[in-house]
């Protein structure tokens, strides 16, 4: 290419580029599909629950098909730090964002800054006040009711349990607690002798399972919020016979669950999934593509016991033993995600 | 009340004073003896040989963790990196277990050990604040920590080797934790080589004066280096004894030990400048802590009555300790 024709060229790459962006970022391959840009942004790493959500992002942006790249915005920070963030994604072109909000209000103006730029903005796992963002989260209250209800029946109403919380002041924590309270109303006979706050963290669980059972008091069932495997075995350890254990869908408690019914352990797994991010990218994708979506889904969560056929059949289904113990196994959101298992494992993304 | 019985007693609270100056781990004896009581009065029947077994088995990371902690704050420094490493460990050891128990357990340990030498290739060679070096080496081992997971978690089931399993959880004649024996062999280990050593009382050195060090002709480096690599490799090790008591290992297992770390050893009466302390007061301050948490968990209060009390108790501890031996750190 001579000097000469240089300007020219330069001009080309400028139009082109100008064009890219009046289609709003999005850009055009040779084979005529539309590929967009996703943006993730999350405030808690380090934490399964949230890598398997962003996996689960991943994996649904390749299988999707229709996805060109992903800017992950992950980073210990709270709403300030994750406005900036989102900021950074609207800067950089994106088409939709996928966010766990880290406050329920405190994003609402970022988020219309976006949604007035084309951008569609997701948010799953918990709620926000905006009503520009499509949102996406599992029923919390009803995750809390579905489990203490079945505990409570399995007590014949009547009983001494534990209430093994999440973190104080986290919403999916209080809306757990709320969901336990309701439940706990119709059942006078049942009496919570202990509530405790395990941060979702495994250590402090173990140790107050130890105090709890060293200290005598008489406990014939725990609900815990997630941290369940441990509780079990605290048990395990304490030679102590178990009693009916509520926890999340984690895949060593679901191989508890089947593993230790012979020995006694009766219980029941709620699922809670993680891969509401990848559900909450094909709402957006879809509402990109101009498909309709209600602007909040409510995922309904599902209970499987190890007393039922068809509970211990759910956790058969899906318990992996070759799983870290507290991966939610709970792979796909029907109707949601089109992933394969192997793809959302190996946290596959794109090219 | 006549001239001389105050004179008398005054000269008793001298004398007292005087014996918890030469003896400052009485007072942090007498506080765990109170918190044990304390457990006593809330649930009568509680305190026996299977509590005191099941406090020490899970006060056993705290206490080894405390241990490099101590060393490294003896120097003037501090380690924010052992919670992260404590992880990698434990997690190492959780998904290396289907290739061996040994290979598990070398692999855990070599974190430690590299952990630790980039900490003191930084603190020592190249001068960075160790606030500063080991806030970062935490992030970076947590960020490859998350990589790792990713790459190997499906070559294998997890699982706990049986040999960390016993180390962690198990007891001797079904009452002595096994971890009471590998805590109490490196506490006599750090407590002797403190004292009788002469990289002990160089720690003190280097922690107290570096710059007298360096004119005396100490290779001040050569002693950070080392501490912070015994540091790395005590944090290895608890992360492998957690990993054995919770018989499970997630991305965030020892996330929980970072501050008590350093509280246990503040509250031990180490000083944060330097120079100044040793690890039976850390021991003993992890012991309280682990303590403390069982009390809240029996005492029937509303949850932030206990994060409000918990903070006022290591503040007044600490407060404390200074109090009543007349040592300011």
């Amino acid at each position: 290419m001579s000097e000469r024709r240089w300007p020219k060229a330069i001009g080309l790459v400028l139009a082109a580029g100008l064009l890219l962006a009046a289609c709003g970022g999005s850009n055009n391959t040779g084979g005529g599909t539309k590929k967009y840009v996703v943006g993730i942004s999350n405030t808690l790493t380090g934490n399964g629950f949230r890598e398997e959500m962003i996996c689960s992002i991943k994996a649904q942006a390749k299988a999707s098909g229709v996805v060109s790249k992903v800017i992950v915005a992950n980073r210990n920070t709270d709403p300030s730090g994750q406005i900036a963030d989102v900021r950074n994604l609207i800067s950089a072109g994106v088409n939709v964002i996928v966010m766990n909000p880290s406050d329920r209000s405190a994003l609402d103006a970022v988020i219309k800054e976006a949604t007035s730029k084309g951008i569609v903005v997701v948010t799953v796992d918990q709620g926000v006040t905006s009503s520009d963002a499509y949102q996406l989260y599992n029923n919390q209250v009803k995750y809390a009711t579905l489990g203490a209800d079945w505990l409570f029946k399995k007590l014949n109403g009547t009983g001494n349990v534990i209430e093994m919380r999440g973190i104080n002041g986290v919403s999916a924590d209080a809306d757990r607690h709320t969901g336990f309270t309701q439940t706990l109303a119709s059942y006078p006979g049942i009496k919570v002798v202990k509530m405790t706050f395990t941060n979702w963290s495994l250590d402090p669980a173990a140790q107050q399972i130890k105090d709890i059972l060293g200290s005598g008091l008489k406990v014939d069932g725990i609900w815990t919020s997630g941290i369940d495997s441990t509780v079990v075995d605290g048990y395990t350890t304490a030679k102590k016979p178990y009693v009916p254990t509520i926890g999340a869908d984690n895949d060593a408690f679901i191989g508890d669950l089947i593993n230790l019914k012979a020995q006694g352990l009766s219980g029941a797994a709620v699922t809670n999934p993680p891969t509401v991010g990848g559900a909450g990218l094909a709402v957006g994708l879809d509402v990109l593509q101009g498909k309709s979506h209600p602007h909040l889904i409510n995922l309904d969560p599902a209970i499987w016991d190890n007393q039922s056929t068809s509970g211990l059949s759910e956790l058969q289904n899906h318990y992996d033993p070759k799983l870290n113990a507290y991966y939610s196994v709970t792979y796909q959101v029907a109707p949601y995600t089109t992933y394969t298992k192997d793809d959302l494992l190996k946290c596959a993304d794109i090219g | 009340m006549s001239a001389p019985a105050t004179g008398l007693r005054q000269g008793r609270w001298v004398a007292f004073q005087g014996m918890l100056r030469d003896r400052p781990s009485l007072v942090l004896v007498g506080v765990l003896l109170l918190l044990v009581l304390a457990i006593g009065v809330i649930r009568p029947g509680t305190i026996g040989p299977s509590w005191v077994a099941n406090t020490i088995l899970f006060a056993a990371p705290l206490g080894i963790v405390a241990a490099g902690q101590t060393l490294v704050m003896l120097t003037a420094g501090i380690d924010l990196s052992v919670a992260a490493t404590m992880t990698a460990a434990a997690y190492v050891a959780a998904s290396q277990s289907y290739f061996g128990s040994a290979r598990a357990v070398l692999l855990a340990l070599a974190v430690g050990l590299v952990v630790g030498l980039v900490n003191g290739l930084g603190v020592a060679v190249f001068r960075v604040q160790p606030l500063i070096m080991t806030l970062g080496t935490g992030l970076v081992i947590s960020g490859g920590l998350l990589v790792y997971s990713l790459n190997v978690s499906h070559q294998g089931p997890p699982a706990v080797p049986d040999i960390v399993r016993y180390v962690g959880a198990g007891k001797l004649l079904g009452i002595v934790p096994v971890s009471a024996f590998l805590w109490a062999a490196i506490a006599t280990i750090v407590i002797v080589g403190l004292r009788q050593t002469g990289y002990g009382r160089l720690i003190f050195a280097v922690g107290d004066n570096p710059i007298a060090c360096r004119l005396a002709g100490v290779r001040a480096w050569l002693v950070l280096l080392v501490t912070y690599v015994i540091c790395g490799f005590l944090s290895g090790v608890a992360g492998l004894v957690l990993v054995g008591a919770i018989n499970a290992a997630d991305l965030s297992l020892g996330d929980v030990y970072l501050l008590p770390s350093v509280a246990a050893v503040v509250i031990g009466g180490t000083s944060i400048y330097g120079g100044n302390g040793g690890y039976a007061g850390s021991l003993l301050g992890a012991l309280i802590l682990t303590v403390l948490s069982s009390v809240f968990t029996l005492l029937d209060a509303p949850d932030p009555l206990k994060q409000i009390l918990y903070g006022a108790i290591v503040v007044l501890l600490a407060a404390l300790y200074v109090r009543t031996t007349g040592d300011d750190g």
